[in-house]
């Protein structure tokens, strides 16, 4: 029972990443990025090819995290700059089209085959208070905590997250206090980006890595976004964390067959149910 | 008219397509870009028209195809007929069941709700293979037949997919253009306001999707009919999203748009398969691209081309409206069908208290406004009197407390059947149906006592054109009540923000209330502009209409106002006529300051 | 010279909805301009092109004696221009507190002290003191507006544009943000302020412009006007 507990945890550490890094993005630009479990898709890949050089792994990591960013500002600039006044929907259309296109490139260049990447942890496994866990789960949980941190530290403890926060929330208004806001929006996809690299290099060795894994990822993100309350970063967290226990959980004693349709089911249920998530959407519609 | 020559030109080229495309290849793209088209349309509906986002409508699409192919696979074509009808009811059923959530969603909560439906869906069609046989799919199901005549092969279906087409965009366009079409844009563009001008928001959206769902099964059923075979892998996200990329490329909220794009998109792949391993990679490329260079969508482009090519375009003449509003004439309402029973009390609240959460935005207020009278409801910012004003008009439910409309209880009622009471309300921001004309924002206001039903609409009845004439009548009267007739065709944009104002306030009175709740109307005007309304709401009075005003603008309301009740923190601390309110010192204290009493003083002295 | 000068700037903003005909006006040091007119005049206009957020078709705008056609609105807004749009336009998921940090973080980042400037907005706004900590969307509108007054006030303005202050106010809050404007004018700020209040603005200024249809039709002293009668009956109310 306990490995599966950590089993779903560990997977819902990586459905929060994912969903954070949705979120950072939703609440910069108000754009549903569809192509966002293709950012993961992609990141994996890029780190079995990294790690298939012979790189060390803090080196692949790096390399992924570098490639990551930089194709964060591109996708930016080439998907999000020119549709920056359209309506929500436009850029929702673009990223399916992005995440088509992503989808098919992966094939290309690395072949229909799953590609299996090696664990940093071999088989080894740790004992704590006479559990038997795999070390990588543990990594994984380590890891989005540090991330989760991080992120909190800068946004809400610096001038640049503060920056950042301020063009999400009104863009005229922060131009006139001296913010570059297309500046701003660069850096929220870079770090989208690479928060999307971190789950990436994660979720490769505990996945065969292939060009679905992504639509899988941003499946389950939605639901923890969705969950969580959307905007909410908190609340994706949560959310991811309740979406991995669930599934396993369902997987086990229900059906494994029909897993995803009861985790659908049950965001459909909770979306009437509660329109607002757990942690809910602040400002309400005010007449 | 060029419209009919086109639209023959369109019809005699679209009988002759089977006969200029040789190729069965081809052929069958084109019977798949006309099953596409009806998809296209049939998500056009509650995309377009109603602005709900469906990323679930490859879900619905095959339910009507597995529909058809159980009913019919094996038997003969004649069932194709029961099958096609059957199809579209239980998709129908089915999207009055996501309709229902629509109810509680807005915007990206919609789309992964249905995005979740759709998921369902391919899961079942995969797994439950009792009934859909799984990856193997169903196969022989037979072509449509009447009679002894069968549409076998692809020249023949290709008439019947055509003539369904044509059916559902005829029907579709007359929606568009009937007061259902105007009420879904209300609702597209400003939902609250569309519910406080008596729009049944929830019935409408889920008759969208009823509608749109209908459409949707019966190009499942079409479908299923053309291809013989069907199994899960056609219905996935993949085509929902194609879907929604032909509704966009094509142009959205138009009759033509979707059934472009659904022929563009069939096609563009077959071009691009020249090379072979690119071409799903130049499609996904080809749709952002599309998206990003061609905002209007190809309908847009071609539009724009035609105005710059063939039609002078004159630059609109918008710069300066006129500020002076022409006078109307003094009886230009109508007079209204309810009798006025002199100093009676028309509204009445008692008790009211409204909590948010640990906020409390009104306690235990009481309060009446008199039939005939100009009641003004004043106080600090934050003193409750918007949330009284939603409250009466049934965006709020009070905690507690009653509140009775012309001796009615309205608390617990929705916005548009207070509305039907006859009590109307305007924004304190403006809240217009952007896309919609001037008269469309008020013919949405308009009722007739005898209205047309939706079979009505979509068949074009007798009674339903004399109720459009009727509905057109009554918005030109309230325009010219107000005196902005001159501007009835002009877009809602390119008018100076104090006509805006007045439009909202036209778009109230097009409904004949009996009570007008106004927020701060004269936000934002200078005093030339706020004589001018106070003429307008003294003219609204002698119209027969009772008024409750509340506004922050001292002039106007002592002008105006037979009695003025003030709010403080959610209670009512002062009531009573102008010259007691003004010289009241707790009213003083809390919101009137010592130098604006002054002024108002000289003032009533000059 | 003048700290800001207008000369017949012609601009237009969004669609067509407004646009100036040719604006002549000027701003000095420590000064306090009304500019009146009725809506659609151009008024709101004539702010967003000086802080480069309207087109500006021709015509020049000077401040310091720098042309500043053509320049991006964050380049304007750093130069000493501090403008608090209609509707206030705080950030509503941002603390009181952050909001003032985030106009101030230009200057924070040359390496200057605002503890002044802080000091001087708390010190006008105690209420923004007591509630640096709360998120601003929960601010009732008055306390909005003042935050938003504040803010315009770290970012060490030189001159600071105001599109109606009084918009959407109780009548005694009102007051109170016209005496705010007083002391933040007596600090040595200059003021141009857009007001359909015409009657309480031109009390408080040193002198005042009526726009009508795009150009500037009355100019003068605020006296001048308050007893100009064309002023009189189209924008003090009779």
């Amino acid at each position: 029972m306990a490995q599966v507990f950590a089993t779903g945890l560990a997977m819902g550490c990586i459905y929060a990443l994912v969903g954070l890094s949705f979120i950072l993005i939703y609440n910069a630009t108000h754009g549903l990025n569809f192509a966002h479990g293709e950012l993961v898709m992609l990141s994996a890949f890029v780190f079995y090819s990294a790690i298939s050089t012979g790189a060390p792994y803090w080196a692949a990591v790096l390399m992924t995290f570098i490639a990551m960013a930089l194709f964060g500002a591109v996708y930016q600039r080439l998907l999000f700059f020119p549709l920056r006044d359209r309506p929500m929907l436009a850029f929702v259309i673009a990223t399916i089209g992005f995440s088509i296109f992503a989808r098919n490139l992966a094939l290309l260049v690395w072949g229909p085959n799953p590609l299996r990447v090696p664990s940093a942890f071999g088989s080894s496994s740790v004992d704590l208070m006479g559990v038997v866990l795999a070390p990588e789960q543990l990594f994984i949980v380590a890891v989005t905590i540090c991330v989760l941190i991080a992120q909190y530290a800068v946004f809400f403890h610096t001038d640049l997250g503060r920056r950042l926060r301020a063009t999400a929330q009104n863009v005229e208004m922060a131009q006139l206090m001296g913010i570059r806001p297309n500046r701003m929006i660069a850096i929220t996809f870079v770090v989208s980006a690479v928060l999307c690299g971190i789950a990436g290099v994660l979720v490769a060795p505990i996945f065969l890595v292939d060009t679905d894994i992504g639509l899988n990822l941003i499946l389950k993100a939605f639901i923890a976004v969705i969950i969580g309350g959307f905007g909410s970063v908190p609340g994706a967290v949560v959310g991811g964390i309740v979406v991995g226990l669930l599934e396993i959980l369902v997987a086990v004693f229900i059906s494994s067959v029909y897993k995803d349709s009861i985790c659908f089911a049950l965001l459909i249920f909770l979306l009437i149910a509660f329109p607002q998530g757990i942690f809910g959407e602040r400002v309400a519609e005010k007449a | 008219m060029r419209r009919p020559a086109i639209l023959l030109l369109l019809f005699v080229i679209a009988l002759a397509v089977p006969l200029v495309v040789s190729s069965n290849y081809y052929l069958r793209l084109v019977n798949l870009a006309l099953i596409f088209g009806l998809l296209a349309v049939s998500l056009n509906v509650v995309l377009g028209y109603a602005g709900q986002l469906s990323l679930g409508h490859a879900g619905l699409f095959g339910i009507g195809a597995y529909v058809t192919a159980l009913m019919t696979a094996g038997h003969s074509g004649t069932l194709f007929w029961p099958a096609f009808v059957l199809s579209g009811l239980v998709t129908g059923a089915v999207g009055l069941l996501i309709g229902f959530p629509a109810l509680r969603l807005k915007g990206h909560y919609l789309a992964l709700a249905t995005l979740g439906f759709g998921e369902i869906m391919r899961n079942l069609f995969f797994n439950w293979r009792e009934v859909t046989h799984g990856m193997d799919g169903i196969g022989n199901i037979p072509p449509p037949s009447l009679g002894f005549f069968a549409f076998t092969g692809d020249t023949r279906f290709y008439y019947l997919g055509l003539l369904m087409l044509a059916v559902a965009m005829l029907l579709v366009h007359r929606l568009e253009r009937s007061k259902y079409g105007r009420m879904l844009a209300a609702i597209r563009d400003a939902e609250l306001a569309a519910g406080v001008v008596g729009v049944n928001v929830p019935r409408l959206k889920v008759t969208a999707f009823f509608i749109s769902a209908v459409l949707a099964g019966c190009a499942g059923s079409l479908y299923a009919h053309l291809t013989s075979f069907i199994s899960p892998d056609v219905f996935v996200f993949d085509v929902s999203a194609q879907v929604l990329s032909m509704v966009l490329i094509g142009g959205i909220g138009t009759t033509w748009g979707p059934v472009l794009g659904a022929v563009v998109l069939t096609f563009l792949p077959e071009m691009l398969r020249v090379s072979k391993s690119y071409y799903q990679l130049i499609y996904g490329a080809g749709i952002a691209a599309m998206i990003i260079f061609f905002p209007g969508g190809l309908l847009g482009m071609a539009r724009a081309c035609w105005r710059l090519l063939v039609a002078k375009k004159a630059p609109e003449d918008v710069l300066y409206a006129s500020t002076e509003p022409s006078t109307p004439p003094a009886d230009a309402m109508s007079p209204l069908p309810q009798s006025r029973t002199g100093s009676s009390a028309l509204l009445v609240a008692e008790g009211v208290t409204m909590r948010f959460g640990g906020l409390v935005a009104l306690k235990d207020l009481a309060l009446d406004v008199r039939e005939g009278e100009i009641h003004a409801l004043i106080g600090p910012n934050g003193s409750g009197k918007s949330t009284f004003i939603n409250v009466a008009s049934g965006i709020y439910t009070p905690t507690s407390g009653r509140i009775a409309f012309a001796n009615e209880s309205i608390v617990g009622r929705k916005p548009w059947l207070i509305a039907g009471l006859g009590l109307a309300r305007t924004f304190q921001n403006l809240r217009l149906f952007q896309s919609l004309s001037v008269i469309e924002n008020v013919l949405v206001g308009c009722r007739t006592s005898d209205a047309a039903g939706w079979f009505g609409v979509l068949a074009s009845t007798a009674k339903a054109k004399s109720e459009g004439i009727e509905l057109q009548r009554m918005a030109e009267e309230a325009l010219n009540f107000v005196g902005l007739a001159q501007f009835r065709d002009r877009p809602i944009r390119t008018l100076p923000h104090e006509q805006q104002r007045i439009v909202e306030v036209a778009r109230a009175i097009a409904m004949r209330p009996r009570l007008i709740m106004l927020d701060e109307p004269a936000a934002g005007m200078n005093p030339a502009e706020v004589d001018r309304l106070i003429e307008r709401i003294r003219r609204l009075r002698d119209a027969g209409m009772t008024i409750l005003l509340v506004e922050h603008n001292m002039p106007l309301v002592m002008k105006v106002a037979d009695r003025i009740t003030v709010l403080n923190h959610g209670r009512k601390i002062a009531e009573g006529d102008p010259s007691s309110i003004r010289d009241n010192p707790e009213v003083i204290e809390a919101y009137l300051g010592h130098s604006t009493r002054k002024r108002l003083l000289q003032h009533a002295a000059s | 010279m003048p700290l800001l000068e207008l000369n017949g700037l012609r601009a237009a903003y969004s669609d067509v909805v407004e646009v100036l005909h040719g604006i002549d006006l000027t701003v000095g040091a420590g000064e306090l301009v009304t500019l009146i007119g009725s809506n659609g005049a151009g008024k709101t206009t004539t702010l967003k092109a000086i802080m480069g957020m309207a087109r500006t078709q021709a015509g020049q705008i000077s401040f310091e004696g720098e042309s500043i056609v053509g320049c991006h609105t964050t380049d304007i807004a750093t130069r000493g221009l501090s403008m608090v749009p209609e509707g206030r336009g705080v950030f509503p998921g941002l603390s009181v507190y952050d909001n003032l940090r985030v106009a101030a973080t230009p200057w924070i980042k040359r390496g200057m002290s605002l503890t002044r400037e802080f000091d001087l907005v708390f010190d006008l706004f105690p209420v923004l003191a007591e509630r640096r900590k709360q998120l601003a969307w929960s601010l009732s509108g008055g306390q909005q507006q003042m935050l938003a007054i504040g803010r315009a006030l770290v970012a060490r303005p030189k001159l600071m544009l105001l599109d109606e202050p009084s918009l959407g106010l109780a009548p005694n809050l009102v007051e109170q943000v016209f005496n705010i404007l007083v002391k933040i004018n007596r600090e040595g700020v200059a003021i141009l302020l857009v007001e359909q209040n015409a009657f309480m603005a031109l009390e408080v200024s040193h002198r005042g412009y009526v726009i009508e249809r795009g150009k500037v039709t009355i100019e003068g002293s605020a006296e001048m006007l308050l007893n100009d009668n064309r002023v009189k009956t189209a924008y003090l109310g009779g």
